[in-house]
C-alpha cells in the first residue's frame, strides 16, 4: 500500500477571472487525519472539489488514491466517501431509501445491501428512524446519516467539509468521535475542510492553513506548534527584588534561548521539553523565590490568529 | 454507463416524485386539460369523422404527455436544487449520461404509462362497437400514437432534463418543447387526410431534432458547468 494517498502538486485555479487557488502542494500520508483550515473564500471548497473530480484545475498535478481524479475508474472511485457541506440526501425520503440509492450506485450485492445499511445505521444510532423521512431528522441526524451514507460502500479515504458546523455541541462531540474510531479502528484516511480550529486541533494529525487561495502553513501540527521542540514556561516570582539575580543566572543558562521578564513574571523559552528539569534544580539552588511555574502551551488558535492577522497587516502596509 | 445505475437513478426518482403526490396529481390534471384542448382545438380543422377521432387520439396523447413530461421534469430538477443533493451524486462513480437517462426514464414511465391508459379509454369508448380489434390493429395515426410517440416522448424528456441541468432553470426547456411541439404539429395542420408524408416527415424531423439536442447536449456538459450553476 503506498504511503501517499492524496498528491497535490503546483494546483492552480481560476473562476471568473479570479485566482481561487495559487500553486498549491501538499501531501496525505495513508491512514491520517489531515485538516485544511481557512476562512470563508480561501479555496478550501474549491480544492474539494478538484479533489473529488467535480471541477478541473487549471495547472498542476493532482492524485487521489494514486489516480488523477477526472479519470479514475469506477473501483478507483469506489475506494472514495465525502460528505460535503450540503448533505446529499433527499429530505422526502427516508433514511433506508436515501442510503439504499447510494448503496445501489457504489455496487453493493442486492444480498448484501440490506444487512450493510442496516449495520451503518446501527453504527450511527440511527436504526430506529429508518423508515422516518430524512426531513423529520435534526441536523445531527442529518450529519450522521450523511456519514453512514459516505461509508457504506468502506472507503479507503474520507472527505468531510465542514463535518461539525451547525451542530449542537452534542452532535459535534459524536461526529468527532465518530471520525477519530474510524480513523483508529477502520484505518480509513480523512480529510476535513473546517473553519472550527479547536475540532482540527483535537483530531487532524495533520494541518494546512490557506488564505485566499494559497497555503500559508503546513505540517504536522506538533511541530507547528512547537517549531524546533521548544517549551516555554511562565515563571511567577514572589519578591520583584529578585529580578536581576534571575536575569543574570537565565544569561549564563546554554538551554535558555531567549527569555522575558514583565514585573514580577519571566517568560523562559528552553531548548527543549527535557530541559525543565536542570532549569529547576538551577532555580532552586540559586534561592529564586518563586510563586508558581506554569508551561505555556502554544494553541493552534494562537498559530492561525498569528498568520491571518500577520497577513492582513501586511496587507494593509 | 452502467444499466444498474440507469435503474438506480430512475428508481429513486419515482421514489421523489411520486413523493409529491398532489402536485403530481394536480400537474396530470392540467396537462390532461391543456391535451385535450389543444387535440380539440386542432382535430376540429379536420371534417372526415374517423380521421378526426384517430388524428385527435394521436394529439391528445402526445400534447398530454409532453405537457406532463416537462411539468414532471421541472419539479424534479427543481426538487434537486431545494434539497441540494445534485453535487453528492455528481461526485458519485454514476456519468451523466446515467443520471440523465435515468431521470428521463422515471419521467417517461409517469408520463406514458397514465397518458396511454387515458388513451385507452377514450380509444375503446370512441370505438365502443369494434371494440379492442381496432386497438390491436390499429389506423396508420394510431401506429405512430403507439411506436414513434414514445421514443419522441423519450428524446423530448431528455432534452428537457438536459436544459434543466444544464441552465439551472425551466424556462429553456419550455422554448424546446414549444419548438417540438410545433415542428410536429404545424407541418400537418392542414393535411386532413389522416397520415400525410407531412405528418410522418414531421415526426421523423422531430425525432431527429431532439436525439441530436440531446447528443449535442450530453457531449457538451460538464460536472464543473453543473457544480458552478447550483
Amino acid at each position: 500500500m503506498e504511503n501517499t494517498i492524496i498528491e497535490v502538486k503546483h494546483v492552480t485555479k481560476s473562476l471568473g477571472g479570479r485566482t481561487v487557488l495559487s500553486d498549491i502542494n501538499f501531501q496525505v500520508p495513508n491512514g491520517s487525519v489531515f485538516g485544511i483550515l481557512g476562512p470563508n473564500g480561501s479555496g478550501k471548497t474549491t480544492l474539494l472539489r478538484i479533489l473529488l473530480g467535480l471541477i478541473v484545475h487549471d495547472t498542476g498535478e493532482v492524485k487521489v488514491l494514486g489516480q488523477n481524479p477526472l479519470s479514475m475508474t469506477r473501483e478507483d472511485k469506489n475506494g472514495i466517501g465525502f460528505v460535503l457541506e450540503d448533505h446529499g440526501l433527499n429530505e422526502r425520503l427516508t433514511a433506508y431509501q436515501n442510503i439504499d440509492f447510494f448503496a445501489q450506485v457504489y455496487g453493493l450485492a442486492k444480498e448484501k445491501r440490506r444487512d450493510r445499511i442496516l449495520e451503518m445505521l446501527d453504527k450511527v444510532d440511527l436504526s430506529s428512524y429508518r423508515k422516518k423521512p430524512v426531513g423529520t431528522f435534526s441536523k445531527g441526524m442529518k450529519q450522521r446519516l450523511s456519514l453512514a451514507r459516505a461509508l457504506i460502500h468502506e472507503p479507503r479515504i474520507l472527505f468531510l467539509d465542514e463535518p461539525t458546523s451547525n451542530l449542537d455541541p452534542e452532535g459535534t462531540v459524536y461526529i468527532r468521535n465518530l471520525i477519530l474510531r474510524l480513523s483508529r479502528e477502520a484505518g480509513i484516511t480523512i480529510y476535513i475542510n473546517s473553519h472550527d480550529l479547536d475540532e482540527v486541533e483535537r483530531i487532524c494529525t495533520r494541518i494546512v492553513i490557506m488564505k485566499h487561495g494559497n497555503i500559508m502553513l503546513q505540517g504536522a501540527i506538533a511541530d507547528l506548534l512547537r517549531p524546533n521542540n521548544q517549551t516555554t514556561l511562565e515563571v511567577k516570582l514572589e519578591k520583584s527584588k529578585a529580578i536581576p539575580k534571575l536575569a543574570n543566572l537565565l544569561s549564563s543558562l546554554s538551554y535558555v534561548t531567549h527569555f522575558k521578564i514583565e514585573k514580577d513574571v519571566a517568560f523562559i523559552e528552553l531548548i527543549d521539553d527535557p530541559s525543565r528539569l536542570p532549569l529547576f534544580n538551577t532555580l532552586a539552588q540559586n534561592s529564586i523565590p518563586i510563586k508558581e511555574i506554569t508551561q505555556i502551551k502554544d494553541s493552534l488558535e494562537d498559530l492561525y490568529i498569528s498568520i491571518v492577522k500577520e497577513e492582513e497587516h501586511h496587507e494593509v502596509q | 454507463m452502467r444499466f444498474n445505475d440507469i435503474v438506480a437513478v430512475a428508481k429513486r426518482e419515482l421514489l421523489v416524485i411520486t413523493n409529491y403526490k398532489f402536485l403530481f396529481l394536480f400537474t396530470y390534471l392540467v396537462s390532461f386539460y391543456v391535451g385535450t384542448y389543444l387535440s380539440m382545438a386542432y382535430t376540429n380543422l379536420i371534417p372526415d369523422p374517423q380521421i378526426r377521432i384517430d388524428t385527435y387520439l394521436a394529439f391528445f396523447f402526445l400534447s398530454t404527455e409532453i405537457v406532463f413530461s416537462w411539468a414532471l421534469s421541472t419539479l424534479q430538477v427543481q426538487d434537486y436544487m431545494r434539497q441540494r443533493c445534485m453535487e453528492t451524486i455528481l461526485a458519485t462513480p454514476l456519468s451523466l449520461a446515467s443520471i440523465l437517462l435515468g431521470k428521463s426514464l422515471a419521467i417517461f414511465i409517469l408520463s406514458y404509462i397514465p397518458s396511454l391508459f387515458c388513451v385507452i379509454i377514450v380509444f375503446l369508448q370512441a370505438n365502443w362497437p369494434l371494440g379492442l380489434a381496432a386497438l390491436i390493429f390499429p389506423s396508420s395515426v394510431g401506429w405512430i400514437l403507439f411506436f414513434i410517440s414514445p421514443v419522441l416522448l423519450f428524446g423530448t424528456i431528455c432534452v428537457n432534463t438536459l436544459l434543466l441541468m444544464y441552465l439551472n432553470h425551466s424556462m429553456g426547456s419550455l422554448i424546446v418543447n414549444f419548438i417540438v411541439y410545433l415542428l410536429i404539429f404545424r407541418s400537418g395542420a392542414h393535411s386532413s387526410f389522416g397520415i400525410s408524408p407531412a405528418i410522418l416527415g414531421s415526426y421523423i424531423l422531430g425525432l431527429i431534432c431532439v436525439f441530436l439536442l440531446s447528443y449535442i447536449g450530453l457531449k457538451c456538459l460538464r460536472k464543473e458547468r453543473i457544480v458552478l450553476a447550483l
